[in-house]
């Protein structure tokens, strides 16, 4: 039986990895120049070529206003956020307001959006794997610091869908990494995974064991990165042009994107020889003169412009030990991930905290890309696989009077998880009820990140207080928000429309998925000589062979209320055929985006049965002395609820 | 069907062998090992999986677990807050509106309970830091320094 190939891909702020299983073991797939990994760097030539990876990166300092790299600080963000505001200050590229205080980049004539960035990116790294393997891809599972928010993971996911790609899971990076370490070691540890990427910081403490690699507790920092040690270099000489030369080098972007590559290469270059040389002769010109700087970097100046860095992923390791239970002398090992954990500094602060030296054996640039193509490989075959409980980072929170927030699902629980609360109107024959959803750990609102406004209409209109309207909050696998609506006596699903999110709608995406095909990606960072088999749209969509998924309706019409299918996943079940959404309003439903219609749901069908049925099938560690609790022998224990069948 | 069946433990079950219960019942009913089943039984482990989480979710807290237990008695197979879902893990509320403040707070209730008032002072005035207006924490300062002093 052919298996089928899939890739991992770690979608990195500053580099991108992707790798795949073959004969049983995980390996990096390199670019044409044979690196492992590629700049997430997206160059817009004035001709309209489009350059992805190193050769994108060596054009920063030709073109920087239209070279884009660390998309992944912006994505999935709102535009009045710090982190965009913070961007702006740092970046040469425009950084615009979209609609819905959605963030766009301006390149000359066109806007962009962030995932349709990320997708150059990711159909690079598609490329790549492609001309490695000699065969079409299609199917992938992507990578996400695990701090992201629900905004930033399905923006991620669209990103995915823009460059051709069905995306299996949105996995958690430190989480990817675990099984990579653990991965056919049958281990039996609990493990703390340190990802210092070069946008954002997670900490995430697991237990694996028998295969099981669980979760217990993770914490992060998204305005925290590589990136960030570079900025305090970088005000340093900034500082040092300001005082010999008496210029602002932040005016003038050639200039500040030469004194960027110099600082990220002096630092670099700390990792293996102290002190670094900073020299840059030809950084500006005053009066038609050239004029430099030089500078000589030590360890122990670059650790003290840093300390406080250093020490803000300390605490959040503590957080992350506290919400496990867990002390540093119950871990068994910790993990380094990301390139910044090379730098000394790092690894001695590391090694001190944990108390014991982080394992060897870990190559932080491609774990996440390897662990990410583990996981995919066994998405799609039924060998015995390792199993992977996550969490979700944030609290899911509703808004409620007073600008303030009461919380749904608490930060780490275990996902899947859902909350079902019953809602009432508030005046008589109210036609519809707003809920207002927040991921965030703020008592007040706006200490919280806004994932939309919901807005559920079509149930039958009463006095006030008396209409009752079921809205279920729900947690998928991937961490991904959906909300629903139901009238509690029938099961009828509400419609529900959403406002507020600064997301694609499905039909932002359908519109870029039609232009996207016309688009033609210029990249020498492919190997020109093996054969580009570029993936008809029928291999695209026409997944239903492989594992009998519904397919990806990518050329379904951009027709509004067509665009919003019935969520795919909640219990209940098809959406009547009369509740058409009005005329012009925003289709985007909480989950309108899944892959085509959805399964029906059977809700009267009884889960002991089901139960029975598949352990009788299935071969089960439940030899004949252990009682299949789970099996028909008292009928009326149903694990559905009563409520269903009101 | 209540928590303790659906976890196949005994009502008296140690939390470190509902541990056990709970992570080879989620590799069991695991979701990802049913993405090629037919959408029926792929909704129902992804049920059983949620079910075993809520199951496991109670157990593990003392408090909920009690409640839950007093419920069973009444033929409640699930748990039903009392009120909203504030508190995590152990029902400690959240308190502060920013990342580091809302840390270095929990730190300091943490060392509080450790019996360290000089740590937790520390952390609660590394917390207003952070948030300089926030009254709850500063009166919580005032009652640590006190407790200090007696």
């Amino acid at each position: 039986m052919s298996r089928e190939v899939t890739i991992g891909i770690d979608l990195g702020t500053s580099n991108s990895c992707v790798a795949s299983v073959l004969e049983d073991r995980p390996r990096v797939l390199a670019n044409a120049y044979g690196e492992p990994t590629t700049a997430s760097v997206v160059a817009f030539g004035q001709d309209g070529s489009i350059a992805v990876g190193n050769q994108a990166k060596a054009r920063v300092i030709l073109d920087p206003t239209h070279t884009v790299s660390s998309a992944k600080r912006l994505i999935g963000r709102y535009y009045f956020s710090e982190e965009v505001k913070k961007a702006k200050a740092v970046h040469s590229y425009e950084i615009v307001s979209g609609d819905s205080n959605s963030v766009r980049i301006q390149i000359r004539e066109e806007t962009f959006s962030l995932p349709e960035i990320s997708a150059f990116v990711l159909k690079e790294m598609k490329s790549i794997a492609e001309a490695n393997l000699n065969v079409a891809l299609t199917r992938a599972v992507i990578t996400v610091p695990a701090f992201f928010n629900d905004n930033q993971r399905q923006a991620t996911k669209d990103a995915g869908r823009i460059a051709g790609l069905e995306v299996l899971r949105i996995l958690n990076e430190p989480t990817a990494a675990a099984l990579a370490y653990g991965y056919g070691r049958d281990l039996r540890q609990k493990v703390a995974v340190y990802d210092l990427g070069g946008g954002t910081f997670d900490v995430s403490v697991l237990e694996i064991g028998e295969e099981v690699f669980e979760v217990l507790a993770t914490c992060g920092d998204t305005y925290l990165g590589g990136d960030d040690f570079d900025d305090r270099l970088i005000d340093v000489l900034a500082e040092l042009v300001q005082k010999q030369h008496g210029i602002n080098v932040r005016t003038d972007p050639f200039a500040l994107e030469k004194l960027k590559a110099a600082a990220e290469q002096a630092k670099i270059e700390l990792s293996s020889r102290d002190p670094a040389q900073i020299k840059i002769p030809g950084l500006a010109r005053i009066d038609d003169e050239p004029i430099g700087i030089e500078y000589e970097l030590t360890r122990e100046q670059f650790s003290q412009l840093t300390r406080d860095l250093i020490f803000r992923t300390f605490k959040v390791c503590d957080e992350a030990l506290q919400e496990a239970g867990l002390t540093v002398r119950d871990l068994d090992g910790v993990i380094l991930v990301g390139g910044p954990t090379r730098l000394p500094s790092i690894r001695g602060a590391v090694k001190e905290y944990f108390q014991r030296e982080p394992e060897v054996d870990i190559n932080p640039d491609e774990v996440v890309a390897l662990g990410a193509a583990i996981h995919a490989n066994s998405l799609v075959t039924t060998a015995d696989q390792s199993c992977l409980l996550d969490v979700t980072p944030l609290s899911l929170r509703l808004g409620i009077a007073g600008g303030m927030t009461e919380t749904i699902i608490h930060r780490n629980s275990p996902i899947p998880i859902d909350h079902t609360r019953i809602f009432t109107t508030a005046q008589d024959d109210q036609a519809a009820v707003s809920v207002r959803i927040y991921q965030g750990e703020s008592r007040e609102a706006d200490g919280n990140t806004a994932l939309g406004e919901f807005q559920f209409s079509g149930y039958q209109p009463g006095p006030r207080g008396q209409v009752q309207i079921e809205v279920q909050f729900a947690i998928s696998t991937e961490g991904i928000v959906k909300v629903s609506a139901r009238d509690p006596k029938t099961g009828a699903a509400h419609s529900a429309t959403v406002s507020m999110s600064s997301g694609l709608s499905e039909q932002e995406i359908q519109e870029i998925l039609a232009q996207a095909r016309a688009r033609d990606v210029v990249s020498p960072d492919r190997r020109a000589s093996a054969p580009q088999p570029e993936p008809s749209p029928a291999e695209v969509d026409d997944t239903s062979e492989y594992l009998k998924l519904p397919p990806i309706d990518a050329e379904a019409p951009a027709d509004a209320a067509e665009a919003s299918a019935p969520p795919a996943n909640s219990i209940c079940g098809q959406m009547p055929e009369d509740l058409a959404l009005p005329e012009g309003a925003e289709t985007r439903t909480a989950d309108n985006r899944e892959d085509g219609p959805a399964p029906e749901f059977d809700a009267t069908v009884d889960i002991g049965d089901l139960c029975d049925e598949f352990l009788s099938e299935a071969e089960t560690e439940l030899a004949g002395s252990d009682e299949a609790i789970l099996g028909g022998a008292e009928p009326d224990d149903v694990l559905l609820d009563r409520e269903l069948k009101k | 069907m209540d928590y303790y069946r659906l976890l196949r433990v005994d009502q008296e079950a140690s939390l470190p062998k509902i541990r056990v219960a709970y992570r080879r019942a989620r590799r069991q009913f695991h979701p990802d090992a049913y993405l090629s089943a037919e959408p029926v039984l792929r909704d129902a482990v992804d049920l059983i999986a949620r079910r075993l989480i809520e199951a496991y979710m109670v157990l593990r807290n003392s408090g909920q677990r009690a409640a839950y237990n007093k419920g069973l008695s009444e033929g409640k197979v699930r748990y039903q807050p009392e009120s909203g879902a504030e508190g995590g893990r152990d029902g400690r509320v959240q308190e502060g509106k920013t990342p580091q403040g809302r840390r270095s707070f929990s730190l300091a209730l943490a060392e509080e309970r450790g019996g360290n008032l000089g740590q937790a002072i520390a952390h609660l005035k590394m917390a207003l830091t952070f948030e300089r207006s926030n009254e709850h924490f500063r009166e919580k300062l005032v009652a640590l320094q006190q407790a200090q002093k007696s």
